[in-house]
């Protein structure tokens, strides 16, 4: 007779049925006399009926009218006006926005590099740890 | 035709033989990916999924592995990126629970290590224990469970898909049927 180690291991074959002739026999055998075993070989003949249900399971119909529908989309490439348009908006941004950046960098040392007679509070905006004009602006009173 | 003249056809970008392609290999696909996600419409869905991949990527196909043995490589990638997608929604949904009512926050992580044998009814206790049990094996486990189980594949065709040794396959499907039958025996106990 099997002992139990042994038939626990072999359950699924042989639930599965392959097994030979002699060992399905021992196995039975061994079932009648072994209740741990019976209940053990029980959820593995669930287990192997649930598979097989599962895998008995057919493809939805229109599979492959499914899969060209998602290949239009990856086949059709955007409109040539929508890439030029789409290209051309993003070079405009990007050279406006250097445009702005060059802009603002040379204001900043024109004003500071100019008097701050004329306009004492301008330079205090842009920078004004380098040029604030304190005694000019308590003094001039003209 | 045969699978060389098969593939030059698509690389040669010809419908026919795509079509022909989807027909020989869709059940498998499908079967394959029920295996994992145990859903009608999910396995559909990576079907689709495999079979447009295929075809945008068949020009790089050289024949080291056999056309079956890429696509199924293919199927068992897209099915346990489902899976982990779909723990990742788990575990994002368990935090937004908590955040808004602490009544629903029960902390346990979503079918990991345990089977909850209150959330089965009926007949589709065995199904949904059988699911949970798999679900919690280690995933190089699962793969050769699902090839050997669901798709009757020998063990010399796993360890080509899988990149491993044979005796290697021969312990992952071992080990696995072990830890189901735990985790079956533990379910049916309570």
């Amino acid at each position: 007779m099997m002992n139990e180690q042994h038939t626990t291991e072999r359950l699924w074959e042989f639930h599965l049925g392959n097994l030979s002739e002699e060992e399905n026999r021992q196995m039975e055998a061994h079932l009648e006399a072994c209740e741990s075993c019976l209940r053990e070989s029980e959820v593995v003949k669930q287990a192997v009926q649930e598979i097989v249900v599962e895998r008995s399971q057919e493809v939805p119909p229109f599979l492959y009218t499914r899969i060209q529908g998602r290949l239009e989309s990856v086949r059709k490439p955007a409109p040539l006006w929508k890439r030029t348009l789409v290209t051309s908006l993003g070079t405009i941004l990007l050279l406006v926005s250097i445009w702005g950046g060059v802009k603002l960098g040379t204001m900043d040392v024109r004003q500071t590099s100019g008097t701050s007679v004329e306009n004492p509070m301008g330079n205090l905006a842009i920078n004004e740890m380098v040029n604030e004009p304190i005694e000019g602006y308590l003094f001039d009173f003209k | 035709m045969d699978e060389k003249q098969l593939v030059i056809e698509l690389q040669a970008g010809d419908e026919k033989a795509f079509r022909q392609l989807v027909g020989k290999y869709q059940q498998q696909v499908f079967r394959t990916a029920m295996g994992f996600v145990h859903d009608g419409s999910e396995a559909d869905d990576i079907a689709q999924e495999v079979f447009v991949e295929v075809f945008r990527s068949v020009h790089g196909f050289r024949g080291e592995a056999s056309l079956s043995t890429w696509i199924y490589r293919m199927t068992v990638n897209r099915s346990l990126n489902r899976l982990r997608s779909r723990k990742r929604k788990g575990f994002f949904q368990r935090i937004e629970a908590f955040f808004q009512d602490d009544a629903d926050w029960t902390g346990e992580p979503e079918a990991d290590c345990s089977i909850h044998p209150e959330a089965v009814v009926g007949n589709q206790e065995t199904a949904q224990a059988l699911q949970q049990a798999l679900e919690s094996l280690p995933e190089n486990q699962r793969t050769a469970f699902v090839l050997y189980h669901y798709e009757d594949m020998a063990y010399k065709e796993i360890a080509t898909v899988m990149n491993v040794s044979l005796p290697s396959v021969e312990s992952l499907i071992h080990r696995a049927r072990k830890n189901l039958q735990k985790k079956l025996m533990n379910f049916y106990k309570k």
